[in-house]
């Protein structure tokens, strides 16, 4: 609930409406957001009916499948500019495609369920990881090359990214290790270990931070030393987080199906919000902080406003005044969802 | 008492009867490489253009013959890791995202009946020939006649090649 102030100093206190974006018919278990582009910023998500899709960042609108994993999607992925997508799938396939024409670019066969997909930032190499414990780096000007492996973990790789200037990779693993390695020397560089295998990494270039959660915790480290900055509990255990660009904010969600949002200086819990009708797999803010998705095992995907009450996307921002007025716009008001 | 935050509408659903990316839509037509030259050229020339269509509509009919043609007849496709399967070909759903396959005999055994997946790409795009006067050279090769009769030919898409195909 956020209090907005109006001419005259009354408050209205106006209650969070999330979006709910249809369509999947299985738990969406990723999703990733694009940079802005001129057309807006976009969105896609894996999901486990094996179809992810792609949508438009701000107003959730649907505009394409990609069609042709044969399995569960448990990872998907955009390039900065939302030209390219790629997707990693328990048919032990990872693919490109063109993310305008939603035409299947590239199949690149591995030796067991893949799970994470990422592009470099000039969109020309891929890094995958999988269920078969390794680091794969494809050049997708050279596809038809053997990928550099980087051995090391113990079991599964559960996320992986580029950091650094794309000059690393940090790796989460079911191990219960997350690993920095050096790309170009292939080696391990440092390694943290939990008690439990950390359930989401996300890396914020801007300030080279990494966000992890575990159990109920969210922990913030420096990307480039792996030092921990700061350690926030939630109420509930956390499958994901999100940083703000801005920094000021994170949201985290998980398995009592509700968001979270904290101040990240203070680390005070400052909203909550239900709506889910199932545990949160994944959470992320919009490129321009304005938003954050999440989606969940209830086959959904849902808009959230950072400011509530504000006029955004499909949002509008409605005066007292105004309601219920003559000329006022036909506007749409979600129903009560009584979770 | 709180009031909830009023919405334009809901976000939009996905089509079922298409898997989207509008092609109509300002992102696909600003973004989507076109190797058809007039078309995509702001400055066309009617003359051109409608000798392109024709050219266009010839391969595009002829792509439609072909999958035709090889119905029931005994087929060859090359699949991942190089792997040649033997089938006989029944039909082609409308997108070119699945063939259905009769017959068909696979490293492990024998499928009476299946569904093979072309991974949806390269998705048949018909390129006009760089000039007019080779308006002939069509997206297939034939390999061996008999009387005429065409016998085998190789099916090229986008300058891959897509498919062998035998009378049996």
């Amino acid at each position: 609930i956020a209090n907005r102030l109006l001419p005259g100093w009354r408050t209205m206190a106006m209650r969070q409406t999330p979006l709910t974006c249809s369509g999947h018919t299985r738990p969406v278990v990723d999703l990733a957001f694009s940079g802005i582009t001129p057309y807006g910023y976009f969105l896609i998500s894996a999901c486990k009916d094996g179809k992810p899709m792609l949508r438009q960042g701000d107003t959730g609108d649907w505009i394409g499948t990609f069609l042709g994993h044969k399995g569960a999607v448990w990872g998907a992925t955009l390039n900065t500019d939302a030209t390219k997508a790629a997707t990693a799938a328990a048919d032990f396939t990872a693919k490109v495609w063109d993310a305008v024409s939603g035409d299947e670019v590239l199949t690149l066969a591995h030796k067991h369920i893949v799970k994470t997909v990422t592009f470099t930032q000039d969109s020309n190499c891929l890094l995958t990881g999988g269920n078969d414990k390794l680091l794969r780096i494809y050049d997708l000007s050279n596809p038809e090359a053997a990928p550099q492996e980087i051995a090391g973990h113990s079991s599964a790789i559960k996320k992986a990214l580029w950091c650094n200037n794309d000059k690393q990779i940090l790796s989460a693993s079911e191990d219960k290790t997350i690993r920095l390695w050096d790309r170009s020397s292939m080696e391990e560089v440092k390694t943290l270990t939990f008690d439990t295998s950390v359930s989401s990494m996300e890396y914020v270039a801007d300030g080279e931070i990494l966000v992890i959660t575990y159990g109920k915790t969210i922990a913030f480290y420096n990307a480039l030393s792996l030092d921990l900055i700061k350690l926030v509990e939630a109420p509930a255990p956390i499958n994901s987080a999100s940083l703000h660009p801005e920094k000021d904010f994170f949201v985290a969600g998980g398995e009592d199906f509700k968001l979270y949002k904290f101040d990240y200086s203070t680390k005070e819990e400052l909203e909550s919000y239900k709506g889910h009708f199932g545990p949160v797999h994944c959470v992320r803010f919009s490129p321009d902080g304005e938003l954050y998705a999440s989606g969940s095992e209830d086959g959904t995907l849902r808009l959230w406003q950072t400011a509530v009450g504000k006029t955004y996307g499909l949002w509008k921002c409605v005066l007292p005044e105004d309601l219920g007025a003559e000329n006022s716009e036909q506007l749409y008001t979600a129903p009560e969802i009584k979770a | 008492m709180t009031t909830p935050v009023s919405v334009l509408r809901l976000p939009k659903g996905p089509d079922p009867n298409s898997r989207g990316f509008d092609p109509k839509s300002p992102r696909f037509i600003a973004l989507c490489r076109t190797s058809i030259p007039t078309s995509a050229g702001s400055e066309s020339d009617a003359e051109q253009l409608q000798e392109e269509q024709h050219a266009r509509s010839v391969l595009r009919e002829t792509f439609l013959r072909c999958l035709l043609s090889i119905s029931n007849k005994k087929v060859q496709f090359r699949m991942h890791e190089k792997v040649k399967v033997d089938a006989t070909f029944g039909a082609s759903d409308i997108d070119v995202l699945n063939f259905q396959v009769s017959d068909l005999h696979t490293p492990i055994g024998v499928q009476k009946e299946a569904l093979i997946s072309t991974r949806g790409s390269p998705k048949p795009v018909f390129q006009t020939p760089e000039s007019s006067d080779t308006i002939e050279r069509i997206k297939y090769q034939k390999i061996s006649c008999q009387n005429d009769v065409m016998l085998s030919m190789r099916l090229y898409v986008d300058g891959l090649l897509w498919r062998d195909a035998e009378r049996g």
